[in-house]
C-alpha cells in the first residue's frame, strides 16, 4: 500500500506517522516559530515545508520529530534572511505577529539566536543539547544565548513592572 | 523564572492554522537538513578528524620548532590543581587583596547575583556578597568594583570593601537604560564601558575612586564592550560594524586617561567580534603594546585561517612585529607571568589556553581545559591562574 505525494511513493505507515507527528507537535511548533520569526506567514510556510519534505523523504528520516523541528527552524531562518525581516533593532517587527503585545515586544528585543534558544528551551521544553541540534549550534553556545536572553527578558519585565 | 514562563505562555493564546492539507499537496522546494547514513557520517567524521589532526600537527609543530630555538620565556608546566563549584553561572573573575573574586548569577530556582570570594590557599568559598545584579568585577584603589544594576538607582557601580566584604558605596551611572558592562581600575580611577544607544553609540565612564563619583563620560561609536588599562592608555573595544543579522567587526579606541579624550582609532572594523557571556576579553595591554586580533573581510569570517594575533605598538599606534596566524578567535586575559595569556577556539568551544611570547611571538605552554572558559586571571600574589567556565567550576591552574 502506498500513497502518491507529488510523484513520490510514501508508505502509508510513514504518511500516517508524519500526520500523527503534525497533530501532536504542529501547533507547538508553529507557535515556537512564530515567536522566533515574529511572522505568521513565515511560521506557516516553514512548518508546512518541513512536514512536506519529511513526507517526501519517507523512511530516510530516522527520527522524524527531531528532523522536522530542525528543518522548520532552518527554513524559517532562511526565510527571514531572504525576506530581510530579521529583527535587528528594538521595537522593529512583531507588529503583525499576532502575539500578545507584551510578548511580541519582549521577543523583538532579543537576537535571533537568543529568541530561538529561549523559545525552544523555556517554551517548548527542549533540553539545551536538543536546542543545539535544532538550531545547528553547540550546547555551550546555546547556554550563552539562554543566559543573555533570559537576562534581557528579565530586565524588560522589571522595566514593564516599573 | 516564573515571570518568564508566564510571558512565554502568552503564546498559547494565539490560534494556530491547520496546515495538513497544504502539507499533503505541497511540492517541497528547499533542501532540509541532510539525511546522512550513520556509516557514511562516521567515515566523513573520521576523514575530517584526520585532516584536522594533520592541519593541527603542522600548525603546532611549526611554532614548536621555533620555540625551541628562540624561546625567551621560562618553560612552564601548567597543571589543573582545583575545580571549585561556586554557583550556577560563574562569569567574570579578578584577583587581589588576598583573594580571587568571581561574579555569579544563580538563575534557578530563584534569581540571585553575588560576588564569591575564594581563598586561594584553601580553594574554599569564604564569602558571598549579594548585589542586585552583577556584570563584571575589577580590583583597584583599595576596593572591588562591580558593574551592575541597582533596583532603585538603575545602572550602577558597586564598591565593595575587600576587608569587611560588604558593599560600601553605590555609584549611580545616570545613563538611562544603559547596560554597564566591563570594568577596570587602577589605584585612583575606575573605568567602565556602557552600552547606551545600542548599536549606535555607547560611553566609557570614569569614576574617581576617592569620591565615588562619575567624573567623565566619553561617547564612542558602536557598542563599547571590552576595555583594558595599560601602556599609559585606556583601550576600548567597540562593536562598530554590523550585518543585517549580527556583528561584523569591531574597532579599538584609545583614550588618554588624564583627559578621557579619544586619541586614536585603530583597526577600524577589523577586530573579530566577541561573542559570549558579557563578551569575552579581546584586548590585553603589556610589553609596550596592545594585543588583539584581526581578520580580513566584512563581515569577518570567523574561523578563517587568516585570523591573526597582532600587537599595536603603544608608541606609534601601528601594528608592530610579526603577526601570528591563529585561525580561531583570540581572547587574551592576562599579561602576568612573562607573556600574553589567551584562550583560543571558537567563541563557545572547549578551549586551549596558551601563552604568546611577546618577543618571539611564539605560542607556548598550551593546555586544554574542560568546559567553556569565560574569563581568566593570574593572581599576581600567588602566580596561579584562575579560570571561570560556563555553568561549571572555577578552575585553578598552577603554572610551575
Amino acid at each position: 500500500m502506498g500513497m502518491d505525494v507529488r510523484g513520490v511513493v510514501v508508505t502509508e505507515r510513514v504518511g500516517q506517522g508524519i500526520e500523527a507527528l503534525y497533530r501532536s507537535d504542529g501547533d507547538r511548533l508553529w507557535r515556537a516559530v512564530l515567536m522566533y520569526a515574529g511572522d505568521p506567514e513565515v511560521a506557516s510556510d516553514a512548518v508546512a515545508e518541513a512536514f512536506a519534505q519529511a513526507l517526501r523523504r519517507g523512511d530516510a528520516v530516522r527520527d522524524p520529530r527531531r528532523w522536522v523541528w530542525r528543518a522548520t527552524f532552518r527554513i524559517a531562518a532562511g526565510e527571514l534572511k531572504e525576506r530581510r525581516r530579521v529583527v535587528v533593532s528594538a521595537d522593529e517587527g512583531y507588529e503583525h505577529s499576532e502575539l500578545p503585545l507584551q510578548l511580541g515586544m519582549a521577543l523583538a528585543k532579543l537576537s535571533p539566536h537568543q529568541r530561538a534558544a529561549v523559545v525552544l528551551h523555556h517554551y517548548v521544553g527542549y533540553p539545551v543539547r536538543d536546542v543545539a541540534r535544532i538550531i545547528g549550534s553547540t550546547a555551550s553556545a546555546v547556554g550563552v544565548h539562554l543566559y543573555r536572553g533570559r537576562r534581557r527578558l528579565r530586565r524588560l519585565l522589571e522595566e514593564g513592572d516599573g | 523564572m516564573a515571570d518568564l514562563d508566564r510571558l512565554l505562555r502568552q503564546a498559547d493564546r494565539v490560534r494556530t492554522p491547520d496546515l495538513w492539507s497544504d502539507i499533503e499537496r505541497r511540492e517541497p522546494r528547499q533542501p532540509g537538513p541532510a539525511v546522512v547514513p550513520r556509516v557514511a557520517a562516521a567515515v566523513v567524521a573520521l576523514t575530517m578528524a584526520a585532516a584536522g589532526f594533520a592541519v593541527a600537527a603542522v600548525a603546532f609543530l611549526g611554532p614548536e620548532r621555533k620555540m625551541a630555538e628562540q624561546r625567551t620565556t621560562t618553560p612552564l608546566d601548567p597543571t589543573v590543581t582545583a575545580a571549585i563549584d561556586i554557583g550556577q553561572f560563574p562569569s567574570e573573575i579578578a584577583a587581589g587583596y588576598g583573594a580571587v573574586w568571581v561574579t555569579v548569577n544563580q538563575a534557578d530556582p530563584a534569581e540571585r547575583w553575588y560576588v564569591a570570594r575564594i581563598d586561594p590557599a584553601t580553594t574554599e568559598v569564604t564569602d558571598e556578597i549579594d548585589v542586585t545584579e552583577v556584570h563584571d568585577v575589577a580590583v583597584g584603589a583599595g576596593a572591588l568594583w562591580v558593574t551592575g544594576r541597582d533596583r532603585e538607582l538603575g545602572p550602577a557601580v558597586f564598591r565593595i570593601d575587600p576587608t569587611s566584604r560588604t558593599v560600601s558605596a553605590i555609584v549611580p551611572l545616570h545613563c538611562g537604560r544603559c547596560h554597564a558592562d566591563q570594568i577596570v581600575a587602577d589605584d585612583r580611577r575606575v573605568w567602565l564601558t556602557a552600552s547606551v544607544d545600542y548599536p549606535e553609540s555607547g560611553q566609557v565612564i570614569q569614576i574617581d575612586a576617592s569620591s565615588n563619583t562619575v567624573t567623565t563620560r566619553t561617547t564612542l561609536p558602536g557598542d563599547p564592550r571590552d576595555l583594558v588599562l595599560g601602556e599609559g592608555s585606556v583601550w576600548v573595544y567597540s562593536l562598530t560594524h554590523f550585518t543585517e543579522q549580527s556583528v561584523a567587526g569591531g574597532t579599538i579606541y584609545r583614550l588618554d586617561p588624564r583627559t578621557a579624550e579619544l586619541v586614536a582609532t585603530l583597526l577600524e572594523g577589523r577586530v573579530p567580534p566577541a561573542a559570549g557571556i558579557n563578551g569575552p576579553p579581546v584586548l590585553a595591554a603589556g610589553f609596550g603594546a596592545l594585543w588583539t586580533s584581526v581578520a580580513p573581510g566584512r563581515p569577518i569570517a570567523l574561523g578563517s585561517d587568516r585570523t591573526a594575533i597582532v600587537a599595536i605598538d603603544a608608541a606609534t599606534n601601528e601594528i608592530s612585529g610579526e603577526t601570528v596566524p591563529l585561525g580561531t578567535l583570540f581572547f587574551p586575559f592576562s599579561v602576568e607571568g612573562g607573556g600574553v595569556w589567551f584562550r583560543d577556539g571558537d567563541a563557545d568551544a572547549e578551549p586551549v589556553i596558551s601563552r604568546i611570547d611577546p618577543t618571539t611571538r611564539t605560542i607556548e605552554d598550551s593546555f586544554g581545559v574542560e568546559g567553556t572558559v569565560l574569563d581568566g586571571v593570574i593572581d599576581p600574589e600567588t602566580g596561579t591562574m584562575w579560570l571561570t567556565t560556563y555553568e561549571g567550576p572555577v578552575i585553578r591552574v598552577d603554572l610551575r
